[in-house]
């Protein structure tokens, strides 16, 4: 099954944002035990968060708002329904501090939700294809695995197959793991929308090979043009970088944002972070900020989708979205370990990527060639991410004591235990307990 | 020097602390000094430095962590003082007791020495305005071990500066670290300068200090300091033993001596004699001078840490060539810029003679305190001390396991929480595992100290807070 993220972004009334805000806090400092919204009862959700996003000028009269992601398994249409029947009473008491909320049934809370969707510019997911119930109950299998292996009814002295053999003879003899008889596979590619724009790609190509057949002189104009437009706008971007001044100095407000921040981190295994940052003006600046994010998007989807994001092995979920017609870009994230590690992850290993989405919005490290340098002055784009980070107001994971990587071995100690494993499959599967 | 007190300080008075700080100034031992008779350091905290005006003179750059302290909440949880390491219970430094302003760090060649020294602050605190909150005595360690019975201290960086020319070839290149990453105002491992807290030119008229290199109209304050972490960690060695040799007897029926060391020795990451285990997985080996215990990686031979687990804390506190989910050649690059330069001191006397862990197994408790005093220095605490401690050390997660932290000083109080602390070691046919460990290392007290240059030291001491200036 497909896990997707949505994004609904609905306009606050301004009288309410604050009570909002006081609203979502008393949820969100309480997620586990609150009365107002049974959490553990979402079938679909693996992530979710509500933000009251700070207004910016970035248009005119710019409104307050209330961004909500989830990451879901499944069809949208039974995800909303999760959200409206378990969100109950408190996901109404939110939406009543938003303009247009409706007062009738779940088919018009739906449209609602439905109606005030954003689409991500990038979507990446770390443990592609499977469920949260999935996710819970290989969790598990990994703890009875861990007793049963620990007990002392397995010899060390016994071979490697002969052990997986008394694992799984064990395991059939439990009621409760007989859906381990289902053999789950990992899903391949997840194209989407991107595998139509290869298609459209390979089209074009098609018909240029067509073309030139026919007359070589337009068709070899035709090619030439987004070529021509292309290195044009590369050649403007550069100039524009060396105009970019270096000017960010994080301030005394920053370090007591980053303390009030500070407060609702590292409790548990996973963090969370919401990033929410200007766009430089122009439209160099929003081609290469749109066309490094498709390139995530579709390296997302194609490339890094074993758990590992371009070297990060600790995201769980993450995504970008563009806001205000391309003014504004909104990004979040669901990680293992703590923010330090996390940005230092980016540092060390995901420079390139980062610089190549961030070198095009306000204050970020200078850049050269859009994917050097910036994120590269570690100092600077650390405090310049503390900077532009807002408050999560609400955030619930529903497995947050498991990391990327355990769900990713569970799954593979899932897929071997009902297998006939050769010795040396054996061992190479009895190394993951 | 073989012994050591560290004397940590608050101050009633700020007049009076400067004017002992001018007096004190000459015994303040220069880094390049090689001292015989008796050595003297001074490290402040934050609100040390803003007795001393640091909060009126310094416009930016200090560090947010060492802004915060070490008792913060947030700071707790990243260090993992929870339980009884709670800084609520703590000796000294936590926020509801007296605040540290400084620590007077005194080293010399025999007890007489440090106790005259002591006791002459101590004699003069009421003309200072002073009150000593604690006199740490630390042992003599000629042995170089800690308590737990396990050579300390091997593991040690390579400054960059301090490597001669033509003799590069003595020091092993991947453990050669840039000066800024240990040192303020040189370049760190990005190649970039450190932040350091910096002072408008205008509150220096008679030049004390440094100019700053990379920010025109500021001047140094941080040149040639460092941010100093201390901790101080109180071992309970008879507990640690009995959870081996309790270990020893699930598995095996009985406590047997040598298999208790190997296990420990896992743990460590090293026998006890410093040997590392992943170069001699079954044996200890014979003793060998320190130089040649710390020229080891493990991506070659030892990458599934069959030898030393992945959880051990050697491989944890410095992963060197196989960091978790890395190439060999970034893995060093990378585990780099989280490094620290250790000064710790052992305290309290030994369980066993000699600190000889054969005979600590099997050892009833003796009542008497003993620990280590964790120091180190680094120039970004949240890049590398708190790193280590949080991402590696505490971190269960760590290279892909599900509940395991540092077993020697990551362990922490989560019974509230349902969570349980385990050690896994890779093996053959499948991994051995100890189950449910609890803490042996706890946290009595501790601070974030700046541990200023001298010329820093100089301007504190000369600044005055009514100058026309402020």
């Amino acid at each position: 099954m497909r896990q997707r993220g949505l994004t609904v972004l609905t306009e606050v009334m301004p009288e309410r944002v604050d009570e909002l805000t006081e609203y979502l806090n008393s949820i969100g400092q309480n997620i586990r035990k609150t009365s107002e919204m049974s959490f553990k009862d979402f079938q679909t959700i693996h992530f979710m968060r509500w933000v009251v996003l700070p207004v910016a000028p970035v248009v005119k009269n710019p409104p307050p708002q209330l961004v909500l992601s989830t990451n879901y398994d499944g069809p949208l249409d039974d995800h909303l329904a999760d959200l409206v029947r378990v969100g109950g009473k408190g996901l109404k008491k939110i939406y009543g501090h938003c303009k247009g909320a409706p007062k009738g049934n779940e088919e018009e809370w739906k449209r609602y939700l439905r109606q005030h969707r954003q689409r991500n510019a990038a979507f990446y997911t770390g443990s592609m294809g499977r469920t949260v119930s999935q996710v819970r109950q290989e969790q598990e299998l990994w703890e009875w695995m861990e007793e049963t292996a620990s007990d002392g009814e397995v010899d060390r002295k016994w071979g490697r197959k002969q052990i997986q053999e008394f694992l799984k003879k064990r395991l059939e003899e439990e009621p409760e793991f007989k859906w381990t008889e289902k053999i789950y596979r990992r899903p391949f590619l997840q194209w989407g929308g991107t595998g139509l724009l290869l298609l459209g790609l390979l089209a074009f190509f098609a018909l240029i090979g067509v073309g030139f057949t026919w007359n070589a002189w337009i068709t070899g104009a035709v090619l030439l043009l987004p070529v021509g437009v292309i290195a044009e706008l590369w050649i403007s971007l550069r100039s524009l970088e060396k105009k970019d001044k270096a000017n960010f100095k994080p301030s005394r407000k920053d370090a007591e944002r980053i303390a009030l921040l500070n407060t609702r981190e590292d409790y548990k295994v996973q963090n969370q972070i919401t990033h929410l940052v200007r766009v430089k003006p122009g439209i160099v600046r929003q081609f290469w900020l749109r066309f490094v994010l498709g390139a995530i998007n579709l390296l997302a989807r194609t490339f890094y989708n074993k758990g590992n994001l371009g070297g990060i092995p600790s995201i769980h979920y993450a995504r970008w979205v563009i806001l205000d017609g391309g003014k504004r870009l909104l990004f979040f994230s669901n990680y293992d370990g703590s923010w330090e590690s996390y940005l230092g992850e980016f540092v060390d290993r995901a420079a390139i990527g980062l610089t190549g989405v961030w070198s095009n919005t306000e204050g970020f490290p200078p850049t050269n060639h859009l994917i050097k340098s910036g994120a590269r002055y570690s100092t600077w784009f650390k405090a310049w991410t503390r900077a532009q980070q807002i408050e999560t107001q609400v955030w619930y994971s529903a497995y947050p004591t498991i990391s990327v990587k355990n769900i990713n071995n569970n799954t593979a100690i899932r897929q071997g235990i009902r297998k006939n494993l050769d010795e040396q499959a054996a061992e190479e599967w009895l190394q993951r307990l | 020097m073989p012994v050591a007190m560290y004397i940590v300080l608050h101050f009633e008075d700020a007049e009076k602390a400067r004017g002992w700080l001018k007096t004190i100034l000459p015994q303040v031992t220069h880094g390049e000094q090689k001292p015989k008779d008796l050595c003297l350091q001074l490290a402040l905290t934050y609100p040390g430095l803003k007795l001393w005006g640091a909060g009126d003179f310094v416009s930016h750059g200090f560090a947010v962590e060492f802004m915060q302290g070490m008792d913060r909440d947030f700071r707790a949880r990243v260090l993992g003082d929870n339980g009884d390491s709670c800084n609520r219970f703590w000796r000294w430094g936590a926020r509801d007791q007296d605040e540290v302003h400084a620590l007077a760090m005194v080293y010399a060649p025999d007890v007489p020495a440090l106790h005259a020294w002591a006791d002459a602050l101590e004699a003069a605190r009421g003309e200072n305005g002073l009150v000593i909150l604690n006199r740490l005595e630390a042992a003599p360690n000629p042995l170089g071990k800690e308590h737990f019975g396990f050579r300390d201290g091997l593991s040690q960086p390579t400054l960059k500066g301090l490597v001669k020319p033509g003799r590069e070839a003595d020091f092993p290149e991947w453990n050669v670290i840039s000066d800024g990453e240990f040192i303020l105002g040189y370049p760190n491992g990005y190649n970039l300068l450190p932040d350091s807290p910096m002072i408008a030119e205008k509150f220096d008229p008679d030049n004390v200090l440094t100019s700053a290199s990379d920010q025109p109209g500021f001047k140094d304050f941080g040149r040639n300091g460092s941010y100093m972490i201390f901790r101080h960690l109180e071992q309970d060695v008879a507990m640690f033993w009995e959870q081996i040799g309790d270990a020893i007897r699930r598995e095996q029926g009985t406590v047997e001596v040598e298999a208790c060391i190997q296990l420990a020795s896992k743990m460590v990451g090293r026998w006890p004699n410093g040997t590392p285990i992943s170069e001699s997985t079954t044996k200890e080996g014979p003793d060998r001078p320190a130089r040649e215990l710390n020229g080891f990686q493990y991506a070659e031979e030892d990458l599934e840490g069959k030898g030393c687990p992945w959880g051990s804390h050697i491989r944890r506190s410095n992963p060197r060539d196989a960091m978790p989910d890395n190439k060999p050649s970034s893995s060093t690059r990378i585990s780099n810029l989280h490094r620290i330069l250790r000064r710790g001191r052992i305290y309290g006397a030994p369980l066993a003679p000699d600190f000889d862990p054969r005979k600590m197994v099997g050892q009833e408790p003796d009542g008497q305190e003993r620990g280590l005093f964790f120091i180190c220095f680094n120039t970004n605490i949240s890049r590398q001390f708190e790193f280590v401690q949080h991402t590696w050390c505490n971190n269960t997660k760590f290279a892909g396991l599900y509940q395991d932290p540092d077993p020697i000083l990551g362990i922490r109080d989560e019974r509230a929480e349902g969570l349980r602390h385990d050690f896994t070691m890779p093996g053959e046919p499948f991994r051995r595992k100890v189950q449910s460990l609890t803490r042996n290392v706890h946290v009595k007290g501790g601070g974030y100290f700046f541990m200023p240059g001298l010329r820093a030291l100089q301007f504190l001491a000369d600044f005055k807070t009514d100058s026309p200036h402020v």
